[in-house]
């Protein structure tokens, strides 16, 4: 738990978090074995009883291991999981309170064949129910002035099934090539906005309680191989393609981020992927090193993102708020690690680009995704000084996300009206930080039961000032001056953990 | 409840604005390099059925850190027509036109014509008829006591959808002289009811002091138009505003702005010392 406050006004800042993990195994006999976890986590942030938000998500997973022959091992599993967040306005007959959660109900078998010491065949089902609850904002308090105000909650049923091989044909190549299946359900209860091509909204259907009222079909195949030069050397390859049913649209505003998660429906089409990677491997200094670079091209169809002007908040009818269109992203990647020694760690750089084209967003120009940061390095350095006593450190470097800003303003009606640049012309300014942490351990020298450990860790060690979002304003006292500002959340933060093991 | 449900849609993305702000205070004004762009014409002109000069303001667009007036446009020659007689505009400061005293008539369509170095750029634009009002009445505004929310009494005429905007005085002085201080409603969820004392328009303002409420018969055009100037300034900035993006008003030739024409319908009353709260019974 960690309280930010540094004098009395932030004192009424509450922010803090909490993780808690649970795990078990039991051992029925030799062939059934059971696994068993639970996570719960979630953040919190309040501000004097006033107002807070908060999310988090707790997944549970039940697991038998179950060994039909020497050959044939399987797993059976029971998953469920969700993630909500709430945003509220605490204070008398004016509070209210906004929720939205989306939740899954799983369950898989998955099975490993070994026909003979050459093959490998893994096969397997799973059924996903998932739950949609975009957002509900309702008044609190006996004497509310709102009325509920509700986006439709929707369902929706996906099936796959899948069987791959891993074939060694010689000592040094692996091949692995397999099919996966999938089907996509809407079902009820929901309701669902009939748009006009012009994406104004007709009207409405109301589908009952398990209805299933609209289902995508898809074939995904994937292969990747893996030949040894040497014993130092090798060579990988893949290809794969993805059907995707949940697409996360993201809003690119000036940098404020916001995901949405949105099923695929009638009125959404599901995402299409097909992507290709190389990559060249080489360990140096008796495997001491590991080094690799590769490539990536990927291809995707049926990405949606949002119209101009677009309306977000708490919009039943936000299918029609999207727009389809094509993307494709391609990068190079290239990567240093040392695993073994008192000093470990790894250097990793990406370069990389992500386009969009979409013909009724940016007058069907090619624009860069929200997300395209072309230059990535990440630094992350370990050093065991004893048994007791572990330091680290990691540095990442990411471009500036893009982003749309003006480029011109004219005046109407006493006001600076902003004319904009082309869809994500601009980019935010480069994000980079290092992090500090510093680790001991109690109880190393007996064999405890319980062990436990001491974590220092200082975030932003020189507190970089990274913009969360950037704004344009008029100015107060002289109307005609504009003026940019940007929001910038995390300062050099310290923080002291105590993590208990048993 | 349309009204409640605008001004709590509102408030949740002030939050979102706010949290990083009260957080430990973490904004700071920066630098950014902004490229230019080509200058646009821009066109603010209104057309009443009040007897009245009328005026069309012309302006160019400029850099964004620009700082300064909005540059205007001189020597333009500005017509109005209502497709039988044209009227003629004289340009009383630099970019500043105005018609003779005159008044539009309701039902009528008028065409704005402008013509700058050889270019001409038009907008046609309806005259609605404006319903009157029976009264207006006053409430106490539940966010801050300083303000007065300005009620009206009136009955809607069912037949279509109908835009309107509405502007205060206060003591005969404009008050709402700011787009941003107008407020403008489409009539789908009162549409043919009686309007039994809903909050129009927001005044800072005491008791005995005289406010005249304007309402103004706007165009579908008109109020979409001022829907986006406010969605790409003062409603800008929270992660619930989807992408930003430039738009037109009904100009012609990609000039910026917008020739509204509509009618007018007034209301007085002096503010009584027994205000109740808005939402009491």
């Amino acid at each position: 738990m960690l309280l930010l406050s540094s004098d009395e006004e932030t004192k009424k800042n509450k922010l803090y978090f909490y993780d808690l993990n649970l795990k078990g195994n039991y051992k029925i006999n030799d062939k059934n074995r059971m696994y068993i976890s639970w996570y719960l986590g979630r953040d919190v942030f309040e501000y004097d009883d006033l107002f807070g938000f908060n999310w988090g998500n707790r997944t549970f997973t039940l697991r038998w291991n179950h060994l039909f022959s020497e050959r044939v091992f399987s797993n059976f599993s029971f998953i469920l999981s969700d993630y909500d967040y709430e945003l509220g306005q605490y204070s008398s007959a004016a509070g209210f309170k906004w929720t939205s959660d989306m939740s899954d109900i799983k369950i898989k078998a998955d099975f490993t064949y070994y026909p003979n010491t050459k093959n490998m065949v893994r096969f397997g089902v799973n059924g996903t129910f998932h739950h949609f609850n975009p957002g509900l904002a309702k008044g609190t308090g006996d004497e509310t002035i709102y009325n509920e105000l509700k986006m439709p909650e929707s369902n929706a049923l996906e099936w796959a099934g899948y069987i791959s091989n891993e074939w060694k044909p010689l000592e040094n190549l692996t091949i692995n090539y397999g099919l996966r299946g999938t089907i996509f359900q809407n079902m009820g209860k929901s309701t669902v906005y009939n748009f006009e091509e012009n994406y104004e909204k007709i009207d409405s259907t109301t589908y009952g309680s398990g209805d299933i009222y609209n289902t995508f079909y898809g074939l995904e195949p994937r292969a990747n191989f893996m030949y040894a030069l040497n014993s130092k050397s090798s060579i990988k390859g893949s290809y794969s393609r993805t059907k995707q049913y949940i697409h996360l649209a993201s809003n690119s505003t000036a940098g404020s981020p916001l995901d949405i998660w949105v099923p695929a429906s009638p009125n959404i089409n599901p995402q299409l992927a097909d992507q290709f990677a190389l990559g060249y491997f080489r360990n140096f200094f008796d495997d001491t090193y590991e080094t690799s670079i590769e490539v990536y091209y990927k291809d995707m169809k049926n990405q949606i993102d949002f119209r101009d002007h677009a309306e977000l908040l708490l919009n039943p009818e936000i299918e029609g708020e999207f727009r389809e269109g094509n993307a494709s992203s391609y990068g190079l990647e290239l990567l240093v690690r040392k695993q073994t020694g008192d000093f470990t760690g790894w250097i990793s750089y990406t370069l990389s680009k992500t386009e969009r084209e979409f013909p009724e967003i940016n007058d069907g120009k090619v624009y860069p995704a929200s997300y395209d940061k072309p230059h990535n390095v990440a630094i992350v350095a370990n050093y065991e000084l004893s048994r007791r006593i572990t330091v680290a450190a990691n540095w990442v470097y990411s471009t500036g996300a893009p982003v749309t800003f003006p480029i011109g303003r004219y005046e109407y009606g006493n006001m600076i009206v902003p004319i904009y640049s082309d869809r994500n012309d601009y980019r935010m300014p480069d994000y980079h930080r290092l992090d500090f942490s510093l680790t001991y351990k109690f109880g190393v020298n007996k064999e405890k039961r319980f062990k436990s450990e001491l974590n220092l860790s200082i975030y932003n060690v020189y507190n970089r000032k990274n913009a969360w979002m950037i704004n344009f304003y008029q100015d107060d006292q002289d109307p005609t001056v504009t003026k940019a500002e940007k929001v910038y959340l995390f300062p050099i933060l310290p923080s002291l953990t105590y993590n208990f093991y048993f | 409840m349309n009204q409640k449900i605008k001004i709590m849609k509102r408030y949740i993305a002030i939050i979102l604005i706010v949290i990083p702000f009260i957080f430990s205070a973490c904004t700071e004004e920066i630098h950014i390099d902004l490229d230019s762009t080509y200058d646009r014409i821009v066109i603010e002109g209104y057309f009443t059925d009040e007897y009245k000069t009328h005026q069309v303001k012309i302006t160019k667009s400029a850099d964004y850190f620009s700082n300064t007036s909005a540059p205007a446009i001189t020597g333009a020659t500005v017509t109005i027509s209502d497709g039988t007689n044209t009227f003629n505009l004289t340009e009383i400061e630099d970019g500043l036109y105005e018609t003779d005293t005159m008044a539009g008539v309701p039902g009528n369509t008028y065409t704005l014509n402008a013509s700058i170095d050889g270019t001409i750029y038009t907008a046609s634009s309806y005259m609605f008829t404006c319903p009157p009002m029976d009264s207006i009445g006053f409430a106490r505004n539940i966010w801050d006591d300083e303000w007065i929310d300005v009620l009206i009494y009136a009955q809607e005429p069912g037949d279509e959808i109908n835009h309107y905007a509405w502007r205060a005085y206060k003591n005969d002085t404009l008050v709402t002289d700011t787009l941003h201080e107008v407020e403008f409603s489409d009539d789908v969820f009162i549409n043919g009811s009686y309007v039994n004392g809903v909050e129009v328009q927001y005044v800072q303002a005491e008791i005995g002091d005289t406010i005249m409420l304007e309402m103004h018969s706007i165009t579908e055009d008109y109020y979409e138009y001022m829907l986006k100037v406010m969605l790409e300034t003062v409603w800008n900035g929270g992660p619930f505003d989807g992408p930003p993006a430039n738009f037109y008003g009904n100009l012609s030739n990609e000039a910026l702005g917008f020739f509204a024409v509509y009618s007018v319908q007034r209301q007085t009353g002096i503010i009584p010392p027994d205000i109740p709260d808005a939402y009491e019974d």
